[in-house]
């Protein structure tokens, strides 16, 4: 209360306006993708469309299949973030609640792929991939993110701080270790399952990488491999470009959004993108 | 009582069983995340020491030893030269544009007030927007016939700059949307560094008669000292691998000013279809990747101790 009044609210102004700058690129992209397209080109620019429409959106249509690029896009996304689900509970409960030789070393093995960049390893990961025969094929870009390192760590740390005796108790019930880790662990790590979930959810979704070494036929396209493969070529009219990234960035805006605590606390936890 | 210890004679079996079973069971919780790790991480780690001794012809899987001849030939080849050189600058101006941008926005959203929690959201957008879109949103923005801010330039009355055509200027723009793409995540490690400085110091600072920039340089920084560290760390680690956008919005162009050695890389292995000839330099930058991974463990390390 020591600092005049005037002087907080004109600080978180101008924090919202130097944000809004800073968010520019993306809200000229958005707002361009509602302009006709003699809008687009016109000087000096305006950044809201005088005339909106939807036509760019239309014309995303006719660039490729979209429908199905976005169903597999969407496949990837869910079904990547599943299997993550269950691996790395079931790693972190392991390394939570078992004593076993090796663990210490298998849980920096883990922790320690943080380190290694799939970028450098894409040639012979490709290499992997086609002697799977995963080349082209959805698979290829499901599995091989599925165990993340930073989901692994998470559900690990969360375990720990279930209580031994809840595990004691069901033993004692006669349950097996399977049903102890699907009865018990799993709907008591929720919360933290949500979290990795819609982290993974978006990390998947947004993928570039995979796809780009994983596939090459256009029918196992997701939207970014997609989009990208359009922003090369010049043939495309940028507001149906833009129309397109925006299509793409809104799933991951509104889940951001809604879900920003995640976010915001995954930043800490994992420190690195999963 | 005869029968009974018939029984107990064949009890130890099942146990036995058990005990394996037992044994064996953390290690069936681990293995789907081992199989995977092992498969794509692992095994191409050591394959890729392999493949750089041969030269591959991926289409009908044959392979040629040749030892040390792509390492002798990466040595004498310009491209790949010139993409270490163009690594190294980028790392350069990477580094420091998002410590000292990422450190500038937490001090200015530092207090939890409404807005200021807004504004920390509004920097995290970029983070979670994938290399595909931030590549569309900059090239558009930035693009030589009608982008917005050559128009932006020509309503000011300059003259507008070929930002993603031209050496110098694509260099800039590849380096300011990187650190754009990265200051809202890099902004949260420092507002958490920030929250663990004590208000006293700063009350202290102040009856000693210290001004914002002496509170800033005796008090902020020393405490900030191991998240620059880590942010430091962590962004030259992005930079060595840094690929995706780079590839989109200027595809390594021009005359290669752009190309970084992740892009030469992909391009011998998947344009040129010389994948031997791609890991030999995954190869030569695989130590400075580990020996950049070793300093970031022995900070955790510490950290954590400390």
């Amino acid at each position: 209360m020591r600092m005049q009044p005037i002087r907080i609210i004109f600080h978180d102004v101008a924090a919202i306006v130097v944000c809004a700058i800073f968010l520019l690129p993306v809200i000229w992209a958005i707002a361009s993708a509602f302009k006709p397209s003699e809008e687009l080109f016109e000087f000096p620019p305006s950044l809201f469309p005088h005339h909106p429409t939807l036509q760019s959106f239309q014309n995303i249509f006719s660039t490729g299949d979209v429908l199905r690029y976005a169903l597999n896009s969407f496949l990837v996304a869910v079904g990547s973030s599943l299997i993550t689900l269950l691996i790395s509970s079931m790693a972190g409960f392991a390394l939570a609640k078992y004593r076993f030789p090796g663990q210490k070393i298998l849980f920096l093995l883990i922790v320690g792929m943080l380190l290694v960049p799939l970028q450098v390893l894409m040639i012979p990961v490709f290499l992997v991939l086609k002697t799977l025969g995963w080349v082209n094929s959805l698979l290829g870009i499901i599995i091989p993110p599925a165990a993340t390192p930073t989901g692994t760590f998470m559900l690990r740390q969360f375990i720990l701080g279930i209580p031994d005796e809840l595990i004691e108790a069901a033993r004692l019930d006669g349950a097996s270790d399977w049903k102890i880790y699907w009865h018990v662990i799993l709907p008591l790590s929720a919360p933290v399952l949500a979290a990795l979930g819609i982290l993974s959810f978006t990390w998947r979704w947004n993928d570039y990488i995979w796809p780009l070494i994983a596939i090459n036929s256009q029918d196992r396209y997701t939207l970014q491999l997609a989009l990208a493969n359009l922003i090369g070529t010049n043939t495309v009219e940028w507001g149906t470009l833009l129309a397109y990234a925006t299509s793409v960035l809104l799933p991951v805006l509104v889940v951001f959004v809604i879900f920003q605590r995640y976010f915001l606390k995954g930043n800490i936890a994992g420190g690195v993108k999963g | 009582m005869s029968e009974h210890s018939l029984i107990v004679d064949e009890m130890p079996r099942p146990d036995v069983l058990r005990g394996t079973l037992k044994f064996l069971t953390p290690y069936f919780f681990l293995l789907p995340t081992l199989i995977i790790f092992g498969l794509f991480s692992l095994f191409p780690l050591v394959c890729g020491g392999f493949m750089s001794l041969y030269r591959i012809d991926m289409v009908n899987g044959k392979w040629l030893f040749i030892a040390l001849d792509n390492y002798s030939r990466l040595l004498r080849d310009p491209v790949f030269g010139q993409s270490v050189l163009n690594t190294f600058w980028y790392a350069i101006a990477v580094v420091p544009g998002t410590l000292i941008a990422s450190l500038a926005v937490a001090l200015f959203l530092r207090e939890s007030r409404p807005a200021r929690l807004v504004a920390r959201l509004g920097f995290y957008i970029p983070f979670v927007l994938s290399p595909v879109v931030v590549a569309t949103s900059w090239k558009w923005l930035l693009n030589e016939d009608f982008g917005v801010v050559d128009d932006l330039l020509r309503v000011l009355g300059l003259s507008s700059i070929p930002w993603l055509t031209s050496q110098f200027p694509a260099r800039f723009s590849v380096v300011v949307t990187t650190v754009w793409n990265l200051v809202g995540f890099y902004m949260l490690m420092f507002l958490a560094g920030l929250s663990q400085i004590r208000g006293e110091l700063y009350e202290a600072a102040k009856i000693e008669g210290a001004s914002v920039l002496q509170r800033f340089y005796y008090v902020t920084l020393p405490m900030l000292r191991p998240t620059i560290l880590l942010v430091v760390v962590l962004t030259t680690v992005h930079s060595v691998q840094a690929f995706e956008s780079i590839l989109l919005l200027t595809d390594g162009g021009p005359a290669n000013s752009t190309r970084l050695i992740v892009q030469n890389m992909y391009d011998a292995a998947f344009l040129h279809l010389n994948p031997g000839y791609g890991v030999a330099q995954a190869i030569l930058l695989l130590p400075v990747i580990l020996f950049i991974a070793w300093i970031q463990m022995r900070m955790l390390k510490s950290e954590g101790e400390g």
